[in-house]
């Protein structure tokens, strides 16, 4: 399928600083691409850059098979929903809305129209004659989304515009902006730091770490096979051991560890047996106090923290590392563990992932 | 970690909560009221009081060349009544608002300027130099433009020296414009700097996401996100002018005069203290309405459409 927007080797330098470097990514019509990052990483700037709101230093931003360099960022088709939604605190609710149209020079009676159209599609009509602060945090929102949308574009840019809601409001918000998403079947490129919205909302998810682009992927992908070891802590509930991979009597790998030898996925590349691989496991991979498994390693809890339903425990192994095992609340409540208590953790070699260690 | 953050904000109301049960209720009004004092003091002694007597004044009658106390509103027949009285005002009044507007047009590109296109050391030295005319009192540098404005100044010398005739600038309207922009532009750019500095650069860049050129911004953006410098910095214009007396006396010749000149003919003509107290009471009254609707339209809620 032919790309909506093409990003060719692009970078951007503020003097000495790289804020992106290298960028190279292609995004289909119809699709939810997320770019996750912490706050640096350069995922706003290569927003912006789509935007026109900075040029990039090299390379090039295709937009419909169009180069956009030297287009202004009023010659482009690339509304943006800000983080700080920046509404027009001297217009109204439906003036806001209105005023891509007027600067298209759509009829006032048409533009007005229209806008409402877009209110009621989004239910804030009722609030359409009101001024900006009269409003609640979601209700602008919500006003932010319809003036970005009423000119139907084909992509849509949102900068973190959930950061400044409450949880609950979030969740509802992003039902909203994936149902409208998959209902116009245009292009959302979401720019966030939340693991959550990124991974619920997303069709694909890029992770950008100082300027450069981590890995790309679809979020079960990302989530289960973390290409770097970077996106495996960004994730935050991935345990990674490293070490130097063996051949094992059973002609299987295995990993040798403070805590002694560990068993490698049968699905791990052989070429990265050279060196030095990190083995990554994710949180919930981990079985506490069931039937053993190919790797079982004794352990002492240490604390634990609750996530909603799950929970997080901290363990400490033998040979004294740290170890994150995530669970239902239900399930811990079977187990009635105490602080300090001795208990083997256990997981399949199969879910195992293995990269090679960056040094 | 969350119980602690979770305390701190229990600590700080339990806090107060003592402050309030321990600090006398009349300690705790007087405090405000120490720093208020100074201020109210000054006002009435300097304002209230001299403007009460003013309008006192109005009443008096002048008999032989003196001031005979009385309460009679001859004063006030007699300047209404005369159409000359309310000729000067319209001028007085028709010449600030055009100071106010042209010296607003003239300043808003400059604080533009000084605003978007200025990096934060330059705008530093810029507010700097915007400061420094007030160094130098009015009266001195309209003193100046008469060297510069005469018609044997330096303009006009310049003007024959390249063989054309010489224009007369001082003594005319020109003139006292010239005043008036010397007395209002620098306090007019450092307002409506002030204002443009502040807007919100996202709101911007949201114009421009939607399409708006940079020109259009202007209209559709900044002025409506600058208005209250914009709007105080035409009312200080319009209140500074409509006063003045310097500029329109050494710039303008006095000829056409404003309220300030027919305030001294007063004075000097007859010793009418009186009728100058009536047209400095209406001057009084026109810049207090004048500051009260421009205050309100600055600070107007947003107004909501129908249609």
């Amino acid at each position: 399928m032919e790309p909506v927007l093409k990003i060719v080797d692009v970078e951007k330098s503020f003097g000495d600083f790289r804020a992106v470097t290298g960028v190279n990514l292609e995004i289909v019509r119809g699709e939810f691409l997320a770019i996750m990052g912490s706050s640096g990483s350069g995922k706003s700037t290569l927003l912006r850059m789509i935007a026109g709101l900075e040029a990039p230093t090299k390379g090039d931003i295709l937009l419909n098979g169009r180069s956009t360099r030297g287009l202004a960022p009023h010659e482009r088709d690339t509304p943006m929903v800000w983080q700080s939604l920046a509404l027009f605190p001297f217009l109204n609710v439906v003036e806001n809305v209105e005023f891509g149209l007027k600067m298209r020079g759509v009829s006032a009676a048409e533009r007005r129209r229209r806008a409402l159209s877009w209110l009621e599609r989004l239910e804030i009509g009722r609030f359409a004659d009101r001024a900006i602060d009269e409003l609640s945090g979601g209700q602008r929102q919500r006003v932010a989304l319809a003036r970005a949308l009423v000119t139907e574009p084909p992509v849509l840019l949102l900068d973190e515009p959930l950061s400044a809601l409450d949880a609950h409001l979030s969740v509802r918000m992003q039902a909203v902006l994936t149902n409208l998403q998959r209902e116009l079947g245009i292009t959302f490129i979401y720019v966030t730091h939340s693991h959550s919205e990124a991974f619920a909302m997303a069709d694909r998810v890029v992770i950008m770490s100082e300027g450069r682009i981590e890995q790309i992927g679809a979020p079960k992908e990302i989530y289960l096979r973390p290409s770097t070891r970077f996106v495996a802590e960004f994730l935050g509930s991935n345990n990674i051991f490293t070490g130097r991979p063996e051949k094992g009597a059973d002609g299987g790998g295995y990993l040798r560890t403070g805590d002694g030898l560990l068993k490698l996925p049968a699905d791990a590349d052989p070429a990265l047996f050279d060196g030095e691989v990190d083995l990554i496991v994710s949180a919930d991979r981990i079985v506490l106090g069931g039937p053993s498994q190919a790797n079982s390693l004794p352990c002492r809890l240490i604390g634990e923290e609750f996530v909603g339903a799950s929970v997080n425990l901290y363990l400490e192994t033998e040979g004294g590392r740290d170890l994150v095992v995530q669970m239902p609340q239900r399930q811990l409540d079977g187990l009635s563990l105490q602080r300090g208590a001795a208990i083997a953790a256990s997981w399949s070699d199969a879910d195992g992932h293995v990269i090679r260690a960056t040094s | 970690m969350l119980s602690v953050t979770n305390r701190s904000p229990g600590a700080v109301l339990s806090a107060t909560a003592v402050s309030r049960g321990t600090v006398p209720r009349f300690a705790r009004l007087i405090y405000p009221l120490a720093w208020a004092t100074p201020m109210a003091a000054w006002q009435t002694l300097f304002f209230v009081v001299p403007l009460g007597f003013l309008i006192v004044l109005t009443f008096w009658k002048v008999e032989n060349y003196r001031l005979v106390a009385a309460l009679d509103p001859v004063n006030w027949i007699a300047v209404y009544g005369t159409p000359y009285f309310w000729s000067v005002y319209l001028r007085t009044c028709a010449m600030a608002a055009g100071a106010a507007a042209l010296i607003s047009l003239i300043a808003f590109p400059c604080a533009y300027f000084l605003a978007f296109h200025l990096d934060k050391g330059a705008r530093r030295l810029a507010v700097l130099l915007l400061i420094t005319p007030f160094f130098t009192s009015y009266l001195v540098r309209v003193y100046t433009w008469q060297a510069f404005l005469g018609d044997n100044g330096l303009i006009n010398a310049a003007l024959q020296g390249a063989g054309r005739e010489p224009v007369a600038m001082l003594n005319t309207v020109f003139g006292t414009f010239v005043g008036y922009a010397t007395l209002c532009l620098p306090l007019v750019v450092l307002l409506q700097f002030m204002s443009l500095v502040n807007i919100d650069r996202s709101l911007i860049e949201a114009a421009r996401n939607l399409r708006c050129p940079p020109w259009r911004t202007v209209w559709a953006v900044i002025v409506p996100s600058a208005r209250v410098g914009l709007v105080l910095g035409a009312t200080f214009a319009f209140i500074l002018t409509f006063g003045d007396f310097v500029s329109p006396t050494y710039l303008g010749g006095g000829n056409p005069p404003t309220l300030g000149i027919l305030i001294t003919d007063f004075t000097k003509a007859g010793n009418q203290w009186p009728r100058a107290a009536v047209v400095a009471v209406t001057m009084v009254t026109t810049l207090i309405l004048v500051a009260f609707f421009a205050v309100r339209f600055a600070y107007k809620t947003r107004r909501r459409s129908h249609g």
